[in-house]
C-alpha cells in the first residue's frame, strides 16, 4: 500500500498517512487536547481533581490493610480495570463526556476512575467479608453514586449526560462489584479448600 | 450489508477545518444536539460510527478475524494451561497490574496515532485486537510465577519481550493486523521491558508487605497467648 505522508497541522513529529481513521483519529486527539489546554488545565475544576486524586491515592494506601493487602490490589484492581473499560465505552459512543480531566489522553475523567471509585469499592469489600453485608453495602453504594454523586457531577459541570440516565448506572455499579468479589473468590478458593 | 452502509452518512475530516473548539451545537450519532458540547464529542461520534463501518464492511467475518478470535482463544487456553494452580495469587497479582497498563498503552497509542490494528475484533474499546500487547501481561504473567528469582525471571523476561517485539509484531504486520506508523520495534521491545521489571517490582513490594504484616501479626497473636497461659 503507496502511503503519502503529511506531515501533522500542529505536532511535527507525529506523521499523518492519508487515511481516514488515522487522520480522523489524529484530528480528535488534536482538538481533544486544544480543549484540554484552553479550558481545563490549571482551571479551578483541575485543580479540585487533582487534589481528589492526591487524597484518594494516599487513603487508598493508608486505609487499606496491609495483611490482606495482596488479595485488596487484585479486586480494586480489576475494578479499575472495569471502570476504564465502561467509561471509555461511553466516551467513545457519546453517551455522555466529562469536561475536566488531569490528562487529555486516556484514560478518561482519571481521578474518579483511578483512584475515587475503586477507594470506596475497596473499603467496601474490606469492611463486609460476607456476600450478604457485601451486597447491601454495594446496593446503598450504587444508590449514591447514582442519586447523589452523578447529579453533583453535572451541577459541577464535569460531567455532561448525552444518551444515557444515571438509573441506567445502577445495576453496572453493583454488578461490577460482585463480579471483582466472584473472579478473586475464584482465585482464592483453592487455598480455602485445602486449608479445610 | 453494502445496503446500510451506502445510507450512512459519509465521513470527511475535511468538514472539520481548523474550528475553535468550545460552545457550538453538532451532531451526535445522527441526533443533533444543542450547542455546548466540545467538539472532541462531535469528532469522537463521527470516528466511532467510521470504526464501526469499516469494522462491518472489512473485518468482520473476514479469515482475518477469524485469525483474530482463534489466537485470542489460544492464547488464553494457554495461559490457564501454563498457569501453576498453587500460586494462582502471585501470578493474577501479575496479571491484572500489568492489564491496566496495557489498556492505558494500548489507547494511548491508538489516539497518538502510533500503531494501528487495521482489522478489528470489535469496532470498539476494550482493544481485543492486539495480541502483541495482549500477550504480553499473560507470558509475563506466568514467567513472574515460575522464576521467583531475579536472575532467570530477568532471561525470561528479556526472551519474552524479543520475541513479542521482534518476532510476533513482523508476524503481525505481515499479516495485516498490526502496522506502525509512528512507531519501532525497538520502542517495544523497550517498553515492554520496563513493564516486566515496573510491575514485578511492584507485585514483590505488596507480597512482601503482606508476608511481613502476617508476620507480625501472628508474632503479636502468640505473644498475646503466652501470656494468657
Amino acid at each position: 500500500m503507496a502511503k503519502t505522508r503529511k506531515k501533522g497541522q500542529k505536532m511535527n513529529i507525529i506523521k499523518v498517512p492519508a487515511r481516514q481513521n488515522l487522520k480522523d483519529q489524529w484530528d480528535l486527539t488534536q482538538t481533544r487536547i486544544t480543549e484540554w489546554l484552553q479550558s481545563e488545565l490549571f482551571h479551578f475544576r483541575w485543580w479540585i481533581l487533582l487534589v481528589l486524586f492526591c487524597i484518594t491515592a494516599i487513603l487508598l494506601w493508608k486505609k487499606a490493610e496491609k495483611s490482606r493487602i495482596v488479595e485488596l490490589t487484585i479486586f480494586t484492581a480489576i475494578i479499575v480495570i472495569f471502570v476504564i473499560i465502561l467509561d471509555e465505552l461511553g466516551d467513545e459512543l457519546s453517551l455522555w463526556y466529562y469536561s475536566a480531566d488531569i490528562i487529555p489522553l486516556f484514560p478518561p475523567i482519571t481521578a474518579i476512575n483511578i483512584t475515587c471509585m475503586p477507594l470506596i469499592y475497596m473499603l467496601i469489600y474490606q469492611r463486609f467479608g460476607t456476600w450478604g453485608k457485601f451486597i447491601i453495602a454495594t446496593l446503598i453504594m450504587a444508590t449514591v453514586f447514582c442519586f447523589v454523586f452523578e447529579p453533583i457531577f453535572v451541577w459541577i459541570g464535569i460531567y455532561t449526560m448525552l444518551k444515557w440516565k444515571s438509573i441506567y448506572g445502577f445495576p453496572i455499579y453493583f454488578a461490577i462489584a460482585v463480579a471483582a468479589k466472584m473472579i478473586v473468590n475464584a482465585i482464592y478458593s483453592d487455598k480455602e479448600k485445602r486449608k479445610a | 450489508m453494502p445496503q446500510i452502509i451506502k445510507e450512512l452518512p459519509s465521513i470527511k475530516s475535511s468538514t472539520y477545518p481548523n474550528r475553535l473548539p468550545g460552545i457550538h451545537g453538532g451532531f451526535v450519532g445522527d441526533k443533533m444536539v444543542p450547542s455546548g458540547i466540545p467538539q472532541s464529542v462531535d469528532l469522537q461520534s463521527k470516528l466511532t460510527q467510521l470504526h464501526i463501518q469499516e469494522w462491518l464492511t472489512e473485518d468482520v467475518f473476514h479469515i482475518r478475524w477469524w485469525i483474530l478470535i482463534g489466537s485470542l482463544t489460544v492464547l488464553f487456553l494457554a495461559w490457564y494451561l501454563l498457569l501453576d494452580k498453587t500460586k494462582k495469587k502471585e501470578a493474577c497479582l501479575f496479571l491484572v497490574l500489568a492489564i491496566i497498563i496495557e489498556l492505558g498503552i494500548d489507547e494511548d497509542g491508538e489516539e497518538l496515532i502510533l500503531w494501528e490494528y487495521p482489522t478489528d475484533l470489535i469496532p470498539i474499546f476494550p482493544p481485543l485486537t492486539s495480541l502483541n500487547l495482549i500477550s504480553v501481561p499473560l507470558s509475563l504473567s506466568i514467567a513472574f510465577q515460575r522464576y521467583p528469582d531475579l536472575k532467570r525471571y530477568t532471561a525470561a523476561a528479556v526472551i519474552i519481550t524479543a520475541v513479542i517485539s521482534f518476532v510476533l509484531e513482523p508476524l503481525l504486520a505481515l499479516g495485516g493486523l498490526y502496522e506502525l506508523v509512528n512507531w519501532q520495534y525497538v520502542y517495544s521491545f523497550f517498553v515492554y521491558l520496563l513493564i516486566a521489571f515496573g510491575i514485578r517490582f511492584a507485585a514483590k513490594k505488596l507480597l512482601e508487605i503482606e508476608n511481613k504484616s502476617r508476620r507480625l501479626g501472628q508474632n503479636k497473636k502468640e505473644r498475646a497467648e503466652d501470656e494468657h497461659y
